[in-house]
């Protein structure tokens, strides 16, 4: 699917997922890489890449970014997204996710203040309605929480209703475990 | 008697996860690690934030913030934590959330009731599991190497558990450096430690259990 379907910001500028792709392998698995404009000098974009970057982080991404455009908000920036793939290496999906570059600092401990407003910023911004849990469009199997050990869910959830039986699931097991039986397990 | 207060407990929650169902969504991000944000500084020296990693941010129910705030991973995400002011109204169930979300350890990333490995027994100490783990948004394989442990840790537990874990890691990340696989760290719990190895081994993809040991006694009296 395009970039467009998605409506992520357009550039004419941005290389071709082939041309991205091989700039990116080349450089191993880092967290991200500017691509530069040979002549100008000037970054075209700044490329997220790896195993776990999907489509749907990328609209989640996007999304936000244009919520806060809409809602004015002057402390908080999120780059808009150019466009977003995946290709397969070795048998392993790696996801590509073009985006704007915003020069800056890496935040560090000693911005504690600063990383705390952004976070105050953001749980605050509401999902349009008809919204499912999970990344935008990518429906409740998309879940990525610390509430999951090791972030994802892994169980296929078709809706929304099933997420919340597991966790129902979850509890009563629990419960019933530190109640009745210490090593007692939940049904299947 | 008990029966009255697990019958409670159970309606109690029952309840709460209907009003999860009810209640608007918003976008919930669980990762406040400082390397997801970068700051810049515009006219007049005022400071903007950008946000850059949203993998783990994604559209929930407001008790599953309140979970995220409450389940912190280092010390910068529970300090960040703590300076939020929680915009939306408390729930009731986060603590059973919690619970819940403490009990999926010994799952695993497996559904409940699909582990594929037993869990320990509460007298058993530390434990290291090594289990192919193929997750449904990943078409390689994932081998999980989980460490955690069933008894209450100890002051003296956790620094012997971690300096093992550390060599360890170090060891498999050599392993891993020859065979072109990929390694990511994460916690899983909050006295626990663990990582897991992205191996790109496409000729392995059916196995489902590589290996499951308790640690040899030498080691685990090291540990205990």
């Amino acid at each position: 699917m395009s970039s467009s379907a998605y409506g992520f910001l357009y550039n004419q500028n941005l290389p071709s997922e082939e041309e991205i792709a091989a700039h990116c392998l080349s450089l191993g698995f880092v967290r991200g890489t500017p691509i530069v404009d040979g002549s100008t000098k000037s970054v075209i974009t700044w490329i997220k890449y790896g195993p776990n970057v999907t489509i749907d982080e990328a609209r989640t991404q996007d999304w936000t970014a244009k919520a806060l455009r809409d809602a004015r908000v002057s402390g908080l920036e999120v780059p808009r997204v150019f466009h977003a793939f995946t290709t397969e290496y070795y048998g392993c999906l790696i996801g590509y996710i073009a985006m704007e570059f915003i020069d800056g600092v890496n935040c560090d401990f000693n911005d504690v203040e600063l990383v705390a407003k952004a976070v105050q910023t953001l749980i605050g911004l509401q999902a349009p309605p008809a919204s499912t849990l999970g990344h935008v469009g990518g429906g409740t199997r998309s879940i990525v929480h610390s509430f999951f050990p090791d972030w994802l869910p892994n169980a296929e959830y078709r809706s929304n209703q099933d997420f919340y039986a597991h966790i129902k699931k979850v509890s009563v097991a629990n419960v019933s475990r530190r109640f009745d039986e210490p090593n007692a397990m939940p049904d299947p | 008697m008990l029966c009255q207060i697990l019958e409670f407990l159970r309606i109690d929650f029952h309840g709460d996860v209907s009003d999860y169902a009810m209640m608007d969504l918003f976008l919930c991000p669980s990762d406040f690690n400082p390397g997801n944000f970068k700051k810049r500084t515009m006219e007049h020296g005022r400071l903007v934030v950008v946000a850059l990693d949203f993998r783990a941010t994604c559209f929930m129910p407001p008790p599953f913030i309140e979970v995220a705030l409450k389940k912190p991973r280092d010390s910068f995400c529970r300090t960040v934590a703590g300076r939020i002011a929680y915009p939306h109204r408390r729930s009731n169930g986060v603590t059973a959330l919690l619970s819940a979300s403490s009990s999926l350890v010994p799952y695993g990333s497996k559904p409940v009731g699909k582990r594929d490995f037993p869990i320990p027994s509460p007298h058993s100490g530390w434990f290291l599991s090594l289990c192919s783990t193929p997750t449904r948004r990943q078409s390689y394989n994932q081998c999980q190497l989980m460490f955690y442990c069933t008894l209450q840790p100890t002051s003296t537990h956790v620094p012997r558990c971690l300096a093992l874990f550390s060599f360890l890691r170090a060891l498999i990340q050599v392993a891993a450096f020859f065979s072109r696989s990929y390694i990511s760290t994460y916690d899983t719990a909050k006295y626990a430690k663990g990582f897991s190895i992205n191996g790109y081994c496409p000729r392995d993809g059916d196995l489902t259990v590589w290996l499951l040991n308790r640690l040899p006694d030498g080691v685990n009296s090291f540990l205990t």
